[in-house]
């Protein structure tokens, strides 16, 4: 019995091992998510392309965080491209490159982030390279065939390689970091020499002349001016120059005007025409003057303004030459002579209801009766918390005794803490810098209760803050409040002013709710435009419907008269 | 011996159960037809065809509907559309000239699934003949005529949109079918399209009897407004003019009057089918279009640019009666810049369709189209009055503004060429139309016009991506859109598009 058992167990056994070794198809068990490899052993797996780029990264030492996890970019010189750069350089071979020199190639050659072609503008990539300096993107088109560009040095060949720590783009040039400070190409450049001597004079030359050590870097953009462009403003010579600007005799005083001139050429920041472009203004190294900027067509101009209701055409920045990176920043050249303006601060009597958007509709703008709502995202100057409300545009007419409006239009903005708006921002027309009052002019109304002059009111209520560039002034305003009685100069005593032509003529209770309420002075740092913002308070609780604004002053504190002019339905001042 | 019975008795029984078992055997599916079982009676020839028709209303798979595909086809990449905070990374990227092969917006697979529906009439449908007595020759070739239009016309949009494309004229219906074939020449593809024209020009029906098939399936007209059309992109005036005038002269359609604004909006957009209407795909509200998430919805992606409505239509200042009836209120509403082609549901009080009644057709062809080629060709053939004669009528009935009235001297063939262009803007705006009409005008006479293209970019573009824009414009491969990744795995023997490496 025991060895029939024996038996069995033996059968059974070798049973167990013929089917085991049946069985024994090695199963390939995936263990690892991905079979992308990363950037270093992508270069290494691909000797034909980039075996000499792989060998400088090896000698850089980097190839190790370039296998390991993480984020990269990486501009990868082809083999051709490094065997162009050798002849260049008069190296027999990679192996000739120290660890240092490997190191800055390979560094100038990564971005520590993930950057696809799509991702590139025409100017600086988003993210710094681990060199140190910005890498600059383009497109150029050559017998036809357009290829995006790096630095313009080189053209990418194959372009979103994906890799398990970032992407790779190929390249047919070594890049080549920028080896001139921005003084160094001005003083090396025979077309800029009034302008050097002007930078040297003013010592800014020696800011253009140092790399910064800071972290982050300290960068500055410099618009140069050639001599052609001062030879047409009839400036031949630095002399000429001088003569002309320098009012203290010493430019390296920071209140000569030559010191000024040259300070306001100078931008803080690498900003290369893509990004000047798209920003309207950028503040100078002059305080508080900014430059503004716009884009027509394909020009990029500085100063092209608006100003007072005059147009003052602007000065192009030449597109060949400009954009050229340095080692501290960006160098554009501008194609004629413009300085700072010293311009006096003026009022602004600003009506609201008066926008781009509302001007391109006959039917409607300053139409009598007429009314529409504006929905969120539609109007270039005003923003607003909910994407649901609305900004109604109603226009009363000249003849409308109920609303003696400027222009007989205005902005019906109702607000409150629950659906209507919480805030509202309006973006200003242009202010010279400068201190000045503000005056919210509104004609009051409300939703339910009796319309009154004073605290505490019962029915509907909308106080509201007003804050400008983020500052809350000093005052409130309220949409239910009217103004009192008084005649002028009581009524500016309490901070209150008849703006309505209508509420002149009848100084009564008539016209008691064409409402000027001054909300405070600020101070307008730059010549710019500014925002204004209104912030419902929470005693407003559900808010007030008809809130009908129409126009906000802007009055310098030192201007002849706070409550004149007075402003006509008919769009007329009356100065009386 | 118990044991015994036991085992003979479970094996008669095993045996029996066996041989009664041919059903298990039995290989057709229950829930389905095979293709052997199909293809008896007209009835299911009819049923193919009108597969193919539905197949242009929305995709079963999930993938972009047709129409929405051809809407961002014709004008993501032109100058008439703006974003809003919902609109997708891939509008942007095609919007900013940043196409990349990634960008599933270039996946084509919604059309070459119809190409495959037509291809499956074409091949099988001649076997009913003779299994079903009553399916004559006659309505065997109005059949094909129809889906051989439908292909051409798929393969119209394709080479216009990707350049060179596989030509795959013969259907995929099993497993051994599937082949990977190579991309076919631009010249290649658009000989094909003219074959399938010209067969199934002698064949279309003129009329099937009721409105809704009339303008919903493919005519004669159907035939020769695509025609015109592809005549016109392959620069062959005489026989685009040719076309034209055979569906003119038919003098089966016309303009729908302009005189009451809101009557000829609710006539030729939001109902539809109207007499000027040759060919569009018929949404309903049981199967409606795509619009609402796109257009229509408070998270819509895309608006009208702020420019159509001052700069392409114009605006009036003085006299606010003075309207173009084709602008605020027909092509998009001022107030928000909608587009109220697909939304809007009156012209007059603004109101807007429910989230259930986006059943606006998606406009194919219309009779002011085959005016507008006309002058386009007669134009280029050297008869500038004719053209601006055609141009003043199309004008006339959307009551265009003087002010866009540039008057070019009949003589002056590239003023009368963005005259009509122009016009096209106005009359076509939003109806997926305008990046074709940009690039045909671009490239007439080997590229001599790129310029057009150029300064459209220069305008549409951000500023810091305007310059590597106009620079990408220059390479006459960009005008193309990439091969889809996907497509590129599966099928090896494509090469991708050279611009987009």
């Amino acid at each position: 019995m025991k060895k029939n058992i024996n038996n069995i167990t033996i059968i059974a056994a070798s049973m167990i091992c013929l089917f085991c070794l049946i069985s024994c198809h090695k199963v390939k068990i995936v263990t690892a998510t991905t079979s992308d490899l990363n950037i270093y052993p992508y270069l290494q797996g691909n000797p034909d392309q980039f075996s000499e780029w792989a060998k400088i990264v090896d000698k850089s030492g980097y190839a190790g965080f370039l296998t390991a996890y993480g984020s990269y970019t990486m501009f990868a010189p082809t083999n051709d491209a490094v065997r162009l750069y050798l002849t260049a350089v008069n190296k027999p071979s990679v192996d000739a490159f120290t660890e240092a020199e490997a190191k800055d190639m390979v560094t100038f050659h990564l971005i520590q982030d993930t950057l696809m072609t799509n991702q590139f503008k025409d100017g600086k990539l988003p993210t710094v390279t681990m060199y140190g300096q910005y890498l600059v993107s383009g497109v150029t088109n050559t017998n036809g065939v357009s290829s995006v560009t790096i630095n313009r040095q080189a053209l990418i060949t194959q372009g979103n390689i994906r890799t398990g720590n970032g992407y790779i783009h190929a390249l047919d040039h070594v890049l080549k970091p920028a080896t001139k400070s921005s003084a160094q190409l001005i003083s090396d450049d025979p077309s800029l020499s009034i302008f050097k001597q002007a930078l040297v004079a003013t010592g800014f030359f020696d800011t253009l002349n140092t790399i910064s050590t800071a972290t982050p870097k300290r960068w500055f953009t410099v618009l140069a001016e050639t001599n052609q462009a001062l030879a047409d403003s009839g400036i031949t010579s630095y002399n000429a120059l001088f003569a002309k600007l320098s009012n203290t005799g010493n430019p390296l005083n920071p209140l000569d005007s030559l010191h000024i001139y040259v300070a306001y050429h100078i931008i803080p920041e690498a900003k290369y025409l893509a990004d000047i472009s798209s920003a309207s203004s950028h503040f100078t190294l002059q305080p508080l003057e900014v430059l503004s900027s716009k884009l027509s067509v394909e020009k990029v101009l500085i100063n092209d303004l608006e100003f007072n209701g005059v147009h003052e055409p602007g000065v192009e920045l030449t597109r060949p030459s400009s954009d050229v990176s340095t080692t501290t920043g960006v160098l554009h050249i501008a194609s004629s002579h413009f300085r700072a303006k010293l311009r006096v601060p003026f009022p602004v009597y600003w009506d609201v209801a008066d926008f781009p958007e509302v001007r391109k509709l006959p039917a409607i703008f300053r139409k009598p009766g007429a009314t529409l709502d504006f929905a969120y995202g539609t109007l270039k100057d005003f923003n607003w918390d909910n994407p649901a409300n609305v900004m109604t545009y109603s226009g009363d007419g000249p003849a409308s005794s109920n609303f003696p409006t400027y222009f007989g239009d205005h902005l019906t903005v109702p607000m409150g803490t629950t659906s209507r708006h919480h805030w509202i921002e309006f973006r200003t027309p242009l202010l010279v810098k400068g201190k000045y009052n503000i005056w919210i002019c509104y004609r009051a109304s409300k939703g339910s209760g009796a319309l009154t002059s004073s605290t505490p009111i019962s029915g509907s209520n909308c106080p509201v803050q007003v804050s400008f560039d983020g500052v809350a002034t000093s005052r409130q305003f309220n949409f239910c409040i009217q103004r009192p009685l008084g005649t002028d100069g009581e009524l500016l005593a309490l901070g209150w002013k008849k703006y309505s032509d209508s509420s002149r003529i009848a100084n009564s209770t008539a016209y008691q709710y064409m409402s000027g309420k001054f909300v405070g002075a600020v101070d307008v740092a730059t010549t710019d435009r500014h925002i204004v913002r209104f912030d419902v308070q929470p005693a407003a609780g559900t808010g007030n419907p008809n809130n009908y604004l129409d126009m906000i002053h802007f009055i310098p504190v030192d201007w002849s008269s706070q409550f004149l002019p007075r402003m006509g339905t008919n769009g007329a001042f009356v100065n009386f | 011996m118990y044991k015994n019975i036991t085992i003979k008795i479970t094996f008669a029984i095993l045996l029996l159960s066996g041989a009664s078992c041919k059903k298990w055997l039995d290989l057709q599916p229950r829930d389905g037809i095979t293709g052997a079982a199909y293809w008896q009676t007209k009835e299911q020839v009819q049923a193919s065809v009108m597969g193919c028709y539905a197949s242009l209303l929305g995709s079963p798979n999930g993938s972009r509907s047709l129409a929405e595909l051809l809407f961002l086809w014709g004008e993501l990449r032109a100058d008439m559309l703006a974003t809003t905070t919902f609109t997708i990374n891939e509008e942007i990227d095609i919007m900013n000239v940043n196409i990349l092969p990634t960008n599933s917006i270039t996946n084509w697979r919604s059309l070459y699934q119809t190409i495959n529906y037509c291809n499956t009439v074409i091949d099988f449908a001649p076997q009913v003949i003779g299994r079903d007595q009553t399916f004559t020759q006659e309505a065997l070739n109005k059949n094909i005529a129809e889906v051989k239009t439908l292909r051409a016309l798929m393969y119209f949009y394709l080479v216009r949109s990707f350049g060179e494309v596989p030509l795959k004229i013969k259907s995929t219906s099993s497993d051994q079918d599937i082949e990977q074939i190579p991309k076919t020449s631009k010249d290649s593809v658009l000989a094909q399209i003219i074959k399938d024209l010209t067969e199934a020009e002698t064949d279309a029906a003129i009329t099937y009897g009721d409105r809704a098939s009339d303008k919903g399936r493919v005519t004669k007209y159907t035939v020769n407004a695509i025609q015109a059309d592809v005549y016109l992109w392959m620069e062959k005036y005489p026989e685009c003019i040719a076309a034209c005038n055979k569906i003119i002269n038919s003098n089966q359609f016309g303009l729908i009057d302009g005189t009451f604004s809101n009557t000829w909006f609710n006539t030729l957009y939001v109902n539809g089918n109207s007499n000027e209407s040759i060919f569009e795909f018929q949404f309903d509200n049981q199967r409606q279009n795509t619009f609402y998430p796109l257009l229509g919805a408070s998270s819509r992606r895309l608006v009208a640019n702020p420019l159509v409505l001052t700069d392409i239509f114009a605006v009036d200042f003085v006299n606010p009666l003075n309207i173009d009836i084709r602008g605020d209120g027909a092509s998009a509403r001022s107030t928000d810049n909608m587009i109220w082609k697909y939304s809007g549901l009156s012209n007059d009080n603004r109101t807007q369709r429910a989230s259930t009644q986006y059943s606006a057709h998606w406009f194919v062809y219309r009779f002011a189209d085959i005016l507008l080629m006309k002058a386009e060709a007669t134009n280029q053939a050297g008869n500038g009055q004719e053209a601006l004669d055609l141009v003043t009528r199309i004008r006339t009935r959307g009551g265009a503004l003087a002010v866009t009235n540039t008057n070019p001297s009949p003589g002056d063939k590239d003023a009368v060429a963005d005259f009509i262009l122009a016009e096209r803007s106005r009359e076509f705006a939003f109806e997926g139309k305008r990046w074709y009409d940009l690039l045909r005008n671009a490239k007439r006479d080997n590229y001599r016009r790129i310029n057009i293209l150029l300064q459209m970019v220069a305008n549409t573009v951000p500023p810091d991506r305007q310059q590597s824009a106009i620079a990408k414009f220059m390479d006459k491969n960009s005008h193309y859109f990439p091969i889809y990744f996907y497509e590129l795995q599966t099928d090896k023997q494509l090469v991708q598009n050279p611009f987009y490496r």
